[in-house]
């Protein structure tokens, strides 16, 4: 009897065991640390960065798009240049930040409008914040965090509370992977709690010394279509190759290099 | 009346030669009322409309501020409830207009979104007067049970894909611009697919401060008549009795100067009121009205000018066809002032007639137009009550009418008349020999 009670209270114990998050090894600081250190990650200070990007937008019940772009940034000056590339329909549009401020750029009328970091970039479920470095550890508190296992990947997931006005969300949930500082998952939701939006970067590529995302999937958790009766969200996929780290011009950051890659 | 029973035993005698007349008439006179009680019904359906977005007839703007918070405007609307007279059908709304093409809101229906052009946070309560004249295809205003609420246009419902007693999600952004959410009841949607309601939803006023997430504002109040438009002394008074209380902006000042002044000056301990009438504040739909009104009076002055001249002309060949009768008359004896009268008469009768023949015809036309749903015709829901042409009958306008167009035709018949009257019994003889 004595046995069985102990087998039994072994097993449950095992089982809170493998189901628990892993032990609290990471204090307050190290989780700060660790917070700003995945901020860095996503800052290519000091050079240019330039990469292809492809983006898979998926609308459930109306198929795939696919966009293509080169992505220009010089993140010591806050300055970022994108020139569509594909389809063919959006050749040649185009963005730009220089002064915190970002310029959308339609070469059929030769305009330029002005645009925000919380606009979607290109109707898919990524914002224009998404694609320049990421200020979490100044922009958010930590409420709460944990040490957890996300994948094969061991991470610490943070609970975070905006304290900054210039950010969308006002609640983020992060998980950043311990032994690189890379974020792995991110979840935004609203003031009152609702999910917005999931991003997840499953994987980063090595480039001189630093990491880049090799694809980030974002799931847009308002928008989609009921099909068969259950909700399927849209996705937008991004792939992210030919990662440079050589000097740009400075020409690639203004308006006139837009109007010249249209031509 | 003497001479009114002959005219008519004379038409009747000579109904044929008088056909074409009564027909002009009756046709002309149709066309015109036509014309006028449908521009006065769609100019009346559009007025209404404006009077729901805006949420009363005459606003008042200022105070302390242009958007200011509850307790503020609580003191205003007071102030103005003590200012209305004797008119105890007026009732004081207090609104919030919120823009949410601004940070790019909009409504969430099982992944369908849809965006909004102005989302105004309402108490349905008070404003019952006004809601209630609302067309509502499902639904209605009342909140039931629910806390938070929305009533939302058909055309909108339809691109959700919602129905009243769904759950659309309402995304926001807050006062410190971070994205909200917030689950909105539809109780009530109406038909309007107009530049007025279309992308326009009314919310209950505590869920929408609770979206924005802000302390409780209000931008607009309104004073509602609810009786019918107010009169230029009806504001006169308020503005009087306002000015007595605060400092108040000249009634006739243009409100784009009143923004100017307003802006610029210093109002945080005295406060500044401005009273402005609905037809001030839909300026462009002012240009409308009086460009329709313009056409509608370019009609009637034409067919009027028909009906007259066309009427007159006739006569002048009736008048000659009978001079033997004329002339046979003068020779027993009634002069050529009786002759004028009896011709006179008669062309009164047969515009009386034609005039209330059209009338008729033009009721029954209204009628029938007014059955069709012309909601279709994109733009157009800005005249239309539920969807249909509404013609508003104003009988005294109408009487009016009628009475141009009488003395218009007998005062031209009068100058036609008044020569071919006056030969001699025998000349009368002598022109049909």
């Amino acid at each position: 009897m004595k046995k069985t009670f102990n087998n039994i209270l072994f097993t449950l114990l095992l089982g809170a065991g493998l189901l628990s998050p892993l032990s609290a090894q990471v204090t307050k600081g190290k989780a700060l640390e660790l917070l700003k250190q995945a901020d860095k990650n996503t800052n290519y200070s000091g050079t240019d960065f330039k990469a292809d990007y492809t983006i898979v937008t998926d609308k459930p019940g109306s198929g795939k798009s696919v966009t293509s772009a080169v992505m220009y940034r010089r993140d010591s000056a806050n300055m970022f240049t994108i020139v569509i590339t594909g389809p063919d329909s959006d050749k040649g549009k185009g963005y730009v930040q220089f002064d915190k401020n970002i310029w959308f750029y339609d070469p059929r009328d030769r305009q330029f409008t002005y645009t925000s970091a919380r606009n979607r970039f290109q109707n898919s479920a990524l914002n224009n914040s998404d694609l320049i470095p990421q200020t979490i550890a100044d922009d958010y508190e930590i409420k709460d965090y944990k040490e957890v296992k996300l994948g094969k990947f061991d991470c610490v997931y943070y609970e975070l509370s905006a304290v900054k006005k210039t950010v969308d969300y006002a609640t983020v949930k992060l998980w950043v992977s311990i032994d690189d500082g890379l974020i792995r998952k991110k979840e935004d939701y609203s003031l009152s709690g609702q999910l917005l939006r999931t991003t997840a970067i499953p994987s980063y590529q090595k480039v001189d010394n630093r990491f880049v995302p090799s694809g980030m999937l974002v799931v847009d958790n308002l928008r989609g279509t009921k099909i068969d009766g259950k909700m399927q969200y849209e996705k937008t996929q991004i792939t992210i190759a030919n990662v440079s780290f050589q000097k740009q011009s400075n020409v690639v950051y203004s308006k006139k290099f837009l109007e010249e890659m249209s031509d | 009346m003497f001479y009114f029973n002959i005219a008519v035993k004379s038409i009747i005698e000579r109904k044929r030669q008088y056909k074409s007349l009564f027909a002009v008439c009756a046709v002309g006179v149709c066309l015109m009322l036509c014309a006028i009680m449908v521009t006065d019904g769609m100019i009346s359906s559009m007025n209404e409309k404006a009077r729901q977005y805006y949420g009363g007839d005459v606003l008042f703007l200022g105070g302390h501020s242009i958007t200011k918070p509850l307790t503020d405007a609580l003191e205003e609307a007071q102030m103005l409830k003590e200012s209305v007279g004797d008119r105890k059908d007026v009732k004081v709304f207090l609104r919030y207009n919120h823009d949410p093409e601004e940070h790019g809101e909009s409504y969430y229906y099982e992944g369908t979104t849809v965006r909004q052009r102005a989302i105004i946070g309402v108490d349905f309560e008070n404003e019952k007067d006004l809601f209630d004249k609302f067309t509502f295809v499902e639904g209605t205003y009342h909140k039931g049970e629910y806390e938070d609420t929305v009533l939302i246009s058909e055309p909108i419902a339809k691109k959700l894909g919602c129905h009243v007693g769904d759950s659309i999600t309402y995304f926001a952004v807050t006062y410190n611009n971070y994205a909200n959410t917030i689950d909105l009841v539809v109780t009530g949607i109406f038909l309007d697919a107009s530049v007025f309601g279309m992308y326009t939803s009314y919310v209950n006023y505590d869920s929408l401060i609770k979206a924005i997430d802000y302390d409780p504002l209000v931008d607009r109040i309104s004073l509602y008549y609810v009786n019918g438009k107010p009169s230029g002394k009806d504001i006169e008074k308020v503005h009087s009795e306002m000015s007595k209380k605060i400092q108040m902006y000249p009634l006739d000042m243009e409100k784009k100067d009143f923004y100017k002044d307003f802006r610029s000056s210093d109002t945080t301990k005295v406060r500044k009121g401005y009273l402005v009438s609905l037809d001030s504040t839909v300026s462009d739909l002012k240009l409308l009205v009086q460009a329709l009104r313009l056409i509608v009076a370019a009609i009637v002055l034409l067919l009027v000018i028909i009906i007259s001249v066309g009427i007159s002309s006739t006569y002048r060949v009736i008048v000659i066809k009978r001079s033997l009768e004329s002339g046979t008359l003068r020779a027993i004896g009634m002069m050529s002032s009786g002759i004028m009268k009896l011709f006179i008469s008669e062309a009164f009768v047969l515009l009386l007639s034609g005039c209330f023949t059209g009338f008729v015809f033009s009721l029954i036309i209204t009628k029938i137009g007014s059955v069709f749903d012309l909601s279709f015709i994109s733009g157009f829901d800005l005249f239309l009550t539920g969807g249909h042409l509404d013609p508003h009958i104003d009988i005294v306008k109408i009487a009016a009418f009628i009475s141009v167009i009488i003395v218009t035709t007998l005062l031209s018949v009068l100058f036609t008349l008044r020569k071919l009257v006056r030969v001699s019994p025998v000349g009368a003889i002598t022109a049909t020999t």
